[in-house]
């Protein structure tokens, strides 16, 4: 069988990537089927719907798994001639439109079982995250359920297939015999039910291929080569890299339909490395080739998310589970197919720690000076042994996966929902200001902790803030438990359960629990402006009796309005945070490791412990849209300090403050993540001096216990220059804490706030 | 250039102190690795091109950016010699009767009035670069003295040395060579590299332009490349002013007759120091010239490497 493909495999002709990548875009966007190829999705929908009134009493787990098969036996489906790489359906996210809904770059509304559940049961929790959206008090998913950053166990799925894991359930049902729960079998058979969905259709699209190479003679190389693979996977393992990379994306479309958000594609070197050896070594695939290959399948990612959403991620680098250091050939030849491709998504994470090759370091940072900017770094050291404080063996802490942006979690074991709440760390202080009611709208939002004006002490101002922080902590933790709890019949996914430890073994989907490690994500964001507010009031109203916390509260209230002098005070003349200043780094270290402690002093509603994370994505911005003028100097509206670093334009003592004041916090207790953004002039890491400085950053970042670094390397004229001619760039991309975007699609406001922050680092 | 402002109270140099213009945090080609550059104020030339304006008297000034103002008139209040004050309703600042106490600067929330040119003790400066000592050791870094002539504050600036020396932080001065030898040698125990700006190679052309013939500034690179200490040759190109190939040759034929050069660095001039000169009420004395264009830089590199020297050309963005 082997040595079959391997004579075909030598006689395929290698167009180029980049003949082709226009038109498989196209054709990916376009979506238009051929009707002979299935039911339209409008039928599909009534399929489904008549299947839901004839099945009312099935669990939903079986519905959803019978909707599964509907689908994939009846859709229409596509093979773009021009590819490597086969999925397409038309499925008219009938799974989507079930269960909870479409995503945020999506338009088609709601789930069904979501809203039943946010109108029932889920009530009170859902108005509570609504309310503190609305305010700028927390961010996050509907209701406060994240279903998941997760990511399959690429290494099981790539070993035995999915027919290995129908063993491995028939196993399952075996060895529990009489003892099988009615919610075991029903978890069983949906997945029996959803395997052999995938691979027969699999082989529709084998078929469909096979087909098409025969009408399209000058396209039977990759038709020809899609009809063999998917003949063989997902089924059974890969035999060869294309196999590989065909099976890692087809699983990712049938996650993704399921509706599970896949957020990581696994370790790339470690996993792909023994399929790219086997084909060198049997002559199969030369580096040039496998190159080629390579972009092709990472356009994939790109034709999904054109650099606008959130990207998928490939991590390299870093440790198996043994602790040996990954990096290999395969680590550089598709560093350098990335740079040959040239777009935004996917996103690359590069794991690091002591031991890691210089070349690796060079190799990196060489790339990000190039403007290849979607990187982020991330430190070993820290982020395992973060992971090992909250429970996780070794073993299974050195195989995590960045997992969306920097969040880690542990690669087919661990659903780490590590976005259900993103907390506005500097709203409590305004609400403490406040008596614990929003000035912008008079809602109460907090409890009372009296009139501010008459704190007589900083111990004061603080408990109070201290109290309003906790109210927001304890109120979430309340809410996402409940909605755990309706989990099961809002999203159970049978498909990627079953990639997931132990979910088989103990014939439990990861809706109910049945994940080895299931976490519960906090992110708080804009700690410089809580840390930096507290700070000037301490200095400036308590320490040095500048103001009085009256004069102080009421120039916040109308937005400084007439008290410029005081404004400036407070932003120019008080310590700001990441700059390495003693006394104001120690308040953001109490109020980080307040936040920490708290969240994991909270367990979660699937047994699971819940994790703290420091970062802000698009949060930055939203909530200081929500938010009120602050005493750190920020007027009403204006964004907040983004990542965990400090606020726009006040690092002034340069990036090495920055970083000695960041590192000053404990990232061990930062187990769901962090993110320093970091912007560096051009010539600043120009030339060779340059390289050996920006490596020397990371590595300081690295040995003073960061967690996760990215960077941007631009100077101010190249993105005015964009502004004024934006067709010229439309490939210029910028890093914004966590997401990679074309420069020229932000709006104008952003672009210049994006500025902004770059003239500071220039 | 007249040391109008520096009255004998406000120069300070001594072992203990000295006065500081700025600190440049992860400068990374102001020698090896990630440096913390210190810039001393003070220098003995006054080059036409000159980027830093406020380096080159020794005593204080107060930068003013009017267009920072928020005319909140605290400064107004403070000043003790009416330097500040309201004239027709408007601020206005009259440097003649300023006695630099400073008081403006303290008051000035808007960033409008600065001070170039703080006094610091040893101790002061050794904490502010000691905290980046993480990035010199992951990356061969260390501190560069810079000015300004750093070893005009002699005393101050060999203090510092010796404080880096000892605490095992690599040293590099950045001089431009106008110093008696006895200084320079002063230096050298405590300085692991040598930058040495070197202007023109035409005694009379140097006088035109920095204010003093170059012999001295010669004769000191000639004494210091025996010493064994690495050096750094700098030169900053002006277009119309050294860059010719005649310039260049004779530049390149004498670094190439010295010992322990580690290259020659190539750095653009640039007119974007004129806000600055401004800010000082100071004339502004930048040449009209273009920036060099990045051909003849290469090609001025290139006339250097083929008389066996090896080049830096300038980091580009
Ligand atoms: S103190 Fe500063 S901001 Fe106020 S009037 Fe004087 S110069 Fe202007």
């Amino acid at each position: 069988m082997i040595a079959s493909t391997g004579s075909v495999a030598r006689e395929r002709t290698w167009d180029s990537f980049d003949d082709n990548r226009d038109a498989i875009f196209r054709r990916f966007k376009d979506g238009s089927y051929s009707p002979d190829t299935g039911a339209s999705p409008d039928e599909l929908q009534r399929m489904a719907d008549a299947y839901l009134l004839e099945n009312p009493d099935q669990s939903r787990i079986l519905q959803k798994a019978n909707i599964f098969r509907m689908v994939l036996t009846h859709g229409r489906i596509d093979v773009d001639p021009e590819d490597w790489f086969a999925e397409k359906i038309d499925h008219g996210n009938v799974l989507r439109k079930l269960t909870h809904g479409a995503r945020g770059d999506q338009d088609f509304g709601p789930g069904l079982w979501l809203e039943e559940a946010a109108a029932g049961n889920l009530k009170s929790g859902t108005d509570w995250f609504d309310q503190a959206q609305e305010h700028g008090v927390t961010t996050g998913p509907r209701s406060g359920l994240d279903l998941g950053h997760i990511s399959p166990g690429w290494d099981k799925l790539l070993a035995r297939g999915l027919s290995g894991l129908l063993d491995d359930i028939a196993q399952a049902r075996a060895s529990l015999g009489d003892a099988i729960s009615k919610d075991q079998d029903a978890f069983y058979s949906a997945l029996e039910i959803v395997y052999g969905a995938a691979i027969d259709f699999a082989s529709r699209l084998s078929n469909f291929a096979s087909a098409a190479a025969e009408s399209q003679p000058e396209h039977s190389t990759k038709l020809g080569a899609i009809t063999r693979a998917l003949s063989n996977v997902p089924a059974h393992r890969p035999r060869t890299l294309h196999e590989a990379l065909q099976f890692m994306w087809l699983m990712h479309q049938l996650i993704e339909m399921e509706g599970e958000n896949v957020r990581s594609m696994g370790q790339f070197d470690r996993t792909l490395y023994p399929f790219y050896r086997a084909d060198v070594g049997a002559g199969r695939i030369t580096d040039d080739h496998a190159r080629e290959l390579i972009k092709f399948f990472w356009h994939k990612w790109y034709c999904g998310t054109e650099g606008a959403a959130n990207g998928k991620n490939f991590v390299f680098g870093g440790q198996a589970a043994d602790g040996s250091e990954i990096t290999n050939d395969l680590t550089y030849l598709a560093l350098d197919a990335y740079e040959e491709l040239n777009t935004p998504d996917p996103k690359l994470s590069v794991r690091y720690l002591p031991g890691s090759p210089e070349r690796l370091y060079d190799r990196v940072a060489d790339l990000i000076r190039k403007g290849h900017n979607s990187f982020v770094l991330m430190n070993d050291e820290t982020a395992v042994e973060a992971l090992v404080k909250r429970g996780k063996t070794p073993e299974d802490a050195r195989i995590y996966l960045p997992i969306g942006c920097y969040e880690p979690a542990v690669e087919g074991k661990e659903v780490a929902c590590t976005m259900n709440v993103t907390v506005n760390l500097a709203k409590p202080l305004e609400l403490a200001l406040n008596d614990g009611v929003d000035p912008r709208t008079g809602v109460r939002l907090g409890p009372a902790t009296g009139d501010a004006s008459g704190f007589e002490s900083y111990d004061d101002l603080h408990a109070a803030y201290i109290t309003q922080l906790d109210h927001v902590l304890n109120n979430s933790r309340q809410h996402i438990a409940e909605a755990e709890r309706e989990w099961p019949r809002i999203n159970p996914a049978p498909f990627i359960s079953g990639a997931i430890d132990d979910c088989i073994a103990t014939g439990a989907d990861i809706s109910a629990g049945g994940a080895r490690y299931n976490s519960v994500g906090f992110v708080g964001a804009g700690l410089a402006n809580a840390a930096d507010s507290l700070f000037a009031l301490k200095a400036a109203a308590f320490d040095g009796a500048r103001f009085t916390m009256a004069e102080i509260v009421d120039a916040t209230r109308t937005d400084f309005y007439g008290r410029e002098d005081m404004r400036l005070y407070l932003r120019n003349r008080v310590p700001k945070w990441g700059n390495n200043e003693p006394g104001v780094d120690a308040v953001a270290k109490g109020v980080a490791d307040h936040f920490c402690a708290t969240v994991h002093s909270f367990t979660n509603g699937r047994g699971g412990g819940c994790q703290a994370a420091l970062f802000t994505l698009v949060a930055a911005a939203s909530f200081g849209a929500l938010s009120g003028a602050t005493p750190d100097g920020r007027k009403s509206g204006e964004s907040l300090a983004p990542g965990v670093g400090a606020s726009y334009g006040l690092d002034i003592g340069g990036v090495t403050g920055l970083i000695n004041s960041v590192s000053t916090l404990d990232f061990t207790e930062t187990p769901n993540g962090s993110v320093l953004d970091v912007s560096l002039h051009p010539t600043a890491v120009a030339g060779e001096d340059g390289l050996n400085a920006f490596v020397g950053l990371i590595k300081t970042f690295f040995s003073q216990g960061g967690y996760a670094i990215q960077f941007n390397v631009l100077d101010a004229e190249t993105l005015r220059d964009a502004q004024r001619n934006p067709e010229q760039y439309a490939s210029l991309q910028v890093r914004i804490t966590g997401w990679s975007v074309y420069f020229t699609t932000l709006t104008r406001k952003e672009q210049d706030q994006y500025i902004a922050r770059i003239v500071h680092a220039g | 250039m007249p040391d109008s402002q520096s009255s004998g109270k406000t120069v300070i140099a001594s072992a203990r102190e000295g006065r500081v213009f700025d600190f440049k945090r992860f400068a990374v080609h102001d020698g090896p690795g990630i440096r913390t550059t210190v810039f001393l104020k003070g220098c003995p030339l006054s080059c036409a091109w000159c980027h830093n304006p406020e380096a080159i008297i020794r005593g204080p000034q107060i930068f003013f950016r009017p267009e920072r103002c928020i005319e909140c008139l605290a400064c107004v209040d403070v000043c003790p010699t009416s330097a500040q004050t309201v004239v027709d309703n408007k601020r206005v600042f009259t440097r003649g009767v300023c006695d630099l106490s400073g008081f403006c600067v303290d008051v000035c929330n808007s960033g409008a009035l600065e001070l170039a040119g703080r006094v610091m003790s040893v101790d002061e400066v050794m904490e502010a670069v000691r905290a980046d000592a993480g990035f010199y050791d992951e990356s061969g870094g260390g501190v560069t003295l810079s000015g300004g002539e750093p070893l005009l504050q002699a005393e101050f600036a060999i203090a510092l040395l010796r404080a880096c020396h000892t605490a095992g932080i690599h040293t590099a001065v950045d001089t431009c060579g106008q110093l008696q030898w006895s200084t320079l040698e002063a230096a050298l125990p405590f300085t692991e590299m040598f930058l040495y700006d070197l202007k023109d190679m035409s005694s009379e052309n140097h006088r035109a332009n920095t204010g003093v013939l170059n012999d001295r500034i010669i004769d000191n690179l000639k004494r210091l490349s025996g010493t064994g200490v690495p050096i750094e040759i700098r030169i900053v190109i002006i277009p119309g002013v050294n860059d010719s190939d005649d310039q260049i040759e004779g530049a390149g034929r004498f670094i190439g007759g010295l010992d322990n050069i580690t290259g020659v660095r190539l750095l653009a001039y640039h007119r974007m120091a004129g806000s600055k000169y401004d800010a000082l009420d100071m004339k502004n004395t930048l040449p009209d010239v273009e920036p060099p264009d990045e051909l003849r830089l290469m090609a001025i590199g290139k006339q250097l490497e083929a008389q066996g020297l090896t080049v830096h050309l300038p980091e580009r963005a």
